[in-house]
Order: structure tokens, then sequence, then C-alpha cells
């Protein structure tokens, strides 16, 4: 347990508080549950987890040693996600088939790979093995480029 | 028994043996693909049915069946990713195995349990399908409802260390499940304005974030701190006769079960595994080894999942009720061929049925023997080092998002509960919960509100029905059993003191 625990805690609290003032504002029900009793009762139910979460931290009071995230794990992790947010975004207008490569390319020299010609040769027999995979035997349609 | 043996012939004929082949070893690709399940492999092999005759369509659709219930461990242990959410379950400990260099030992374990769970399924299909299809009939929407909730009270014994923890999992998990319209009512919840929200969280890409995503981003964090690659043990894929021992009770509690759950109509794979890794768990003299690469804890996933496939061909077969998604598709795939179950399919087509039966029957031997070949050549992945394989996974993961719905929108999905996930990881909360929460969730909401509406809101409703009360009684004593061996060890080593 440490000072994390405590504050998830009353993170989670609040959580559920805003999830019960939402389910609030919902349609009720005369006969069986109407939509917004079911998030209510687990929102509840998630407070007191919360509070309990909290006031065991709190209680064990438990000095925080452990370092969660370091500067680099954050790039690195920041990196991958910024450029698989960008692969998914664009992915409709430039299509699977010639966006992967580069992808799986950039994504591999990310994590540190160095020889680029076999980063390359993977990222590209790979994207087309999926796509074939996908596309022909699958009957899946991926998407294709469409900028124009 | 003149109808099995015929059945048999058939399904021993030349083509008919191919096409199942065909079907089990493309089933267990496509339940080794994060993303593809096995009623998409079904679809896929629709129009191959057209030109064949009933019973060697019928066979290849089960052996497709079959062989995609157990493809899904594949990944589970390999990369951490189940390939269909029945492999759920088996992540929690066949990765970890994998993590230990018995990758082989995993998958082949996996492979037998898988075997084992079906061909006790099988045996009671041919034994005891129109006895067990009455059991399907009886269970009304208040047993239903206590059956999910004894499905939740699991969330308990997956939560690793932390049962606080793991249960805020689970109930966000079952908040997450809440998104979208409500099914009574048709009231947007928590949408805030978004339409793609309003069909709420698919079970797939919440998955595939939270299990597959988190590893990727895990092993980049901490790139260089590790070897890029651990060194497999390729022999060792049977397990050995003490450890076989040790499994048979798992076997035999998780094939029961997955056949039980499998007859319960919409319930399926993805409850069964989680429901027979509890128990096994529970009453395992190696509690302690669960969650860390026990062979028990796969043994219970994978026989429970497999156990389904019998089980929930039995309603779908007797009474034309599918037992879970892919026995829904099958029915329609029945239909297309011109097989119309239902009580009299029996008595109108016994040579197409017991050509069925045979070929399931066979279906698990070559599962066995392609599974076995699997966890021979299958590890080799892992010899790939991580910073050529992880962003494969990423891409695999996007792909097989991709495909459930042609949507980006559940590819987003995936990433964005793997950051969730990630985090969750980062701060000892596991996943597997929030995985309960998000498959039982609607089951519980939905049977809650037809026993209501049929009760007119009398919570008697409840313990009236006898399944619904022994649900209650085990769910109640399941969480009792779930706190009190989660009590600290100090406090019973103090009471002993004491006394």
């Amino acid at each position: 347990m440490s000072k994390v625990d405590f504050f998830s805690g009353i993170g989670i609290m609040v959580f559920s508080v805003i999830v019960f003032i939402l389910a609030e504002g919902m349609p009720k029900a005369e006969l069986g549950i109407g939509p917004g009793d079911y998030p209510k009762f687990f929102a509840a139910f998630l407070f007191v987890l919360g509070l309990g979460l909290a006031a065991q931290s709190y209680l064990k009071r438990i000095k925080q040693n452990k370092k969660f995230y370091s500067k680099d794990g954050i790039i690195h992790v920041g990196g991958l996600l910024l450029i698989t947010f960008l692969y998914i975004w664009a992915m409709p207008y430039i299509g699977f088939l010639y966006l992967t490569p580069f992808y799986l390319t950039a994504a591999m020299l990310f994590y540190g790979a160095k020889k680029l010609f076999t980063v390359s040769a993977v990222s590209i027999g790979f994207s087309i093995a999926i796509y074939w995979l996908f596309t022909s035997v699958f009957q899946v349609i991926l998407p294709r480029f469409t900028l124009f | 028994m003149e109808f099995f043996l015929e059945g048999l012939s058939n399904a021993l004929q030349p083509m008919t043996f191919l096409y199942m082949v065909l079907g089990v070893v493309l089933g267990i690709i496509i339940g080794s693909l994060p993303g593809m399940t096995a009623s998409m492999g079904i679809i896929l092999l629709l129009p191959l049915t057209y030109h064949l005759n009933p019973g060697t369509a019928l066979v290849m659709l089960a052996g497709m069946y079959c062989g995609s219930m157990y493809g899904g461990s594949i990944s589970a242990i390999l990369l951490r990713t189940p390939g269909t959410p029945s492999a759920a379950a088996t992540v929690l400990d066949g990765y970890p195995l994998a993590q230990q260099g018995k990758a082989a030992k995993a998958i082949g374990m996996a492979a037998i349990s898988s075997f084992t769970g079906g061909l006790l399924s099988v045996i009671c299909l041919i034994l005891l399908a129109p006895q067990l299809a009455r059991v399907a009939l009886s269970f009304q929407p208040p047993d239903f409802f206590m059956l999910a909730i004894f499905g939740l009270t699991i969330m308990a014994s997956t939560s690793g260390g932390n049962m606080v923890k793991g249960l805020i999992s689970g109930i966000l998990g079952l908040l997450i499940a809440s998104v979208g319209i409500d099914g009574v009512m048709g009231t947007m919840r928590f949408t805030f304005g978004i339409p793609a929200l309003s069909g709420g969280f698919s079970v797939v890409p919440v998955m595939i974030g939270l299990f597959a995503v988190p590893q990727v981003l895990w092993e980049i964090e901490h790139r260089g701190e590790q070897g890029s690659v651990i060194a497999q043990k390729l022999e060792g894929i049977f397990p050995t006769l003490p450890e076989l021992k040790s499994v048979i009770p798992a076997l035999l509690i998780g094939s029961a079960i997955g056949i039980f759950i499998g007859i319960v109509p919409g319930t399926g794979g993805a409850i069964a595994c989680f429901l027979a890794y509890n128990e096994v768990r529970r009453w395992s003299k190696n509690k302690d080894k669960f969650g860390k690469g026990a062979l028990e804890g796969i043994a219970a996933a994978e026989s429970s999942n497999n156990g389904t496939t019998g089980g929930a061909l039995i309603p779908m077969l007797s009474l034309g009720i599918p037992g879970d998604v892919v026995t829904a598709v099958m029915l329609g795939a029945l239909m297309l061929i011109g097989v119309r179950p239902g009580p009299l399919l029996f008595t109108e087509s016994p040579v197409v049925v017991y050509t069925l039966f045979g070929g399931l029957l066979l279906a698990q031997f070559v599962m066995l023997f392609a599974g076995l070949l699997m966890a021979k050549i299958s590890p080799k992945i892992l010899g790939i080092p991580y910073n050529i394989l992880m962003p494969l996974v990423m891409v695999l993961c996007v792909v097989g998002a991709f495909t459930l719905n042609n949507n980006l929108f559940d590819v987003f999905v995936v990433m964005i509960f793997g950051v969730i996930g990630y985090v969750m990881r980062k701060h000892d909360y596991p996943a597997a919960p929030m995985v309960l929460g998000v498959v039982l969730g609607p089951m519980a909401e939905s049977n809650l509100n037809r026993a209501l509406l049929i009760s007119q809101n009398d919570w008697m409703t409840f313990i009236q029905s006898p399944i619904s009360l022994a649900f209650l009684i085990l769910s109640i004593v399941s969480v009792g059993l779930a706190l009190y061996s989660s009590m600290p060890k100090k406090e019973k080593t103090s009471e002993a003191v004491s006394k």
C-alpha cells in the first residue's frame, strides 16, 4: 500500500459520485430496474471500495519508496502510444498495406532494434502477409488508400 | 448404436475427414489470432458448405468450432493475448509458465485439456442430448441472474493478492458494460453524445486492450532491463506422470462445468473458463501456485472452454436453441444447408446427426495431434527478439480489433483500454475481474430486469426457484470462502496460539 493508493482511493470515490449523479438523472421505471438503478448500485459499491482502499493506505502509512514512473519509461511509452495513435488515425487515408511497414519500422527502431535491413524486411513481409491473410483468406476488408 | 457406427464411418470417408481436418486446422489458426472469433470462422467457411453434403458440411463446421476454442490458448500463453474470450482465464497461468521458459509444456497441457473437455462433452452429447436439453429449458431469468452473480463472485479469487483492488477492477468492468443503450427503456447511458458508444463496448476489444497492449507498453518501458528473448525448453510437451495425476481433478471439474455452462443458453466459454478456474483453485491443494504458472489453472480453463462445445450443441440440436454465439451462427448455417434442428431432428435426419457426432469425436483427436504439433512449433515465436515481436503484436491487436466490425472505433477502444490496463498493471490492479465484469454485466442486468418484470417487482422470485436459490447459496459460500482465504495469516496464527 502506498500514498498512490490513498489518492487512488480518493479518485475512485470522486469517480463513483460523478457516476451516481449522472445515473440519477436517468428515467425511473415502475416495474423492474430503471436504466440508472444498476449503475447507481455499483457506483455506491465502488464508493465504499474506494473509501476502503484510501483508509487501508492511510492506516498502514507505508513510506512510498517505489517509483512508479521513470522519465525514460514515460518517454518510451508515450512515444509508442503517439506513433500508434497516429498510425490508427492515418490508416483510413493511407491504407493498411502502405502505412503498416512504416509504423512497424518506426516502432521497432523505437524499441531499440538496430539492424535497419532486418527491421525493414520484417516490417514489409509481415504487412504483406497479414494483408493477404485477412483480405484473401478471411475475406475481411482492411483499410485501403483513399487520399485522392 | 447402428446409427452411430454409420455416422462414424461417414465421418471417416476421405473427403469428409479431409474437410474436418481443414476445419480444425483453420479453427486453430483463427482462434489464435486476437479478434478473430469462432463465429467469424464459421461464417468464413459457410460458402464452402454450399457445395458439400450436409453431413460433411456439419463436420467441417464442428471441426472449426473445436479448433478455435483451443486455438485461443496459443496466443494467450505466448503473447498474453487471449485469441478468443474463452481463453481469457488461460492467460492467468499460461503466460507466467511461458515466461518461465515452459511455453511448450503450457501449450501441450492446453491441447490435452481441450481434448479431454471436448471428448467428454461429445460423449455427453451422444448419450444424453435429449435429457440434458431439458436442463436448458428449465432455466428462467432469475436463474440466469443468479448464475451471473455466482460468476461475479469469482472476482474475488481472480484478484491476485489484493481483493479490494480486484473488486474495484470488477465493479469498473460492470460499469463499463452499462455504457450504451439500456436494454429495457432504450435510454442512452454514459454515451456523452458519441454515436459510436450507443452500442457499448464489445468484449473482444476490451479484452485485447486490457491483456495485450499493457504487455507491449510494459516491454518498451523496460527495454534493455531484461534479456530480449526467453529461452524456451522445447522438450517436456507432455506432462510427467505426477503432473498428469495432479491435473486429473482439474480436468474433470473443468469439463463438467464447461458441459453444464454450454448447455445453458446465452452463456458460453468465457463464463465457463473463469468459473472452472475459480472452482479448481478453490479445491486445489496448491492454491498459492495459481497465477504463477500452475498446470491445474491451464487444465481447468481449457477443459472447460472445450467442454462447452458439446454442451452448447445439445440445446441447439435438440431444441433449436443456441447455447452460445457460435452455435447461434451454426444454427443459421444448418438452416442454409437444409437441416432443421429441433426435437424431430434425431428422427428425420439421424444419419446427418450421427455423422456430426462421429466427426466431432474424430475432431478431438485431430485437434490433440495438431495441438501437440503446435506445442513444438509455436514457442519458437518467443525466440523472436522483443523489439521485433512487440510491434508485430501491436499490429495484430489493431487488425484483430478492426476485423470485428470493420470499424476503427474498436481499434481506439483497444488503445484506450490498453492505456487503462497499463496504468492498472503499474498499480497492481488485476485485469481479469474487469473482463469478467464486462462479460457478465449485461447478462446480470438483463435477466434481473426480466425477472422483476415477470414477477411484478417481487424480489422473492430469486429464492422461489430451486436453481436460483442454489446459485444464491453457492454465491454466498463462494464469497465467504474468498474472504476467509484472504485473511492475513498472522491473524490465523495468533488465533491458533491463543487456543
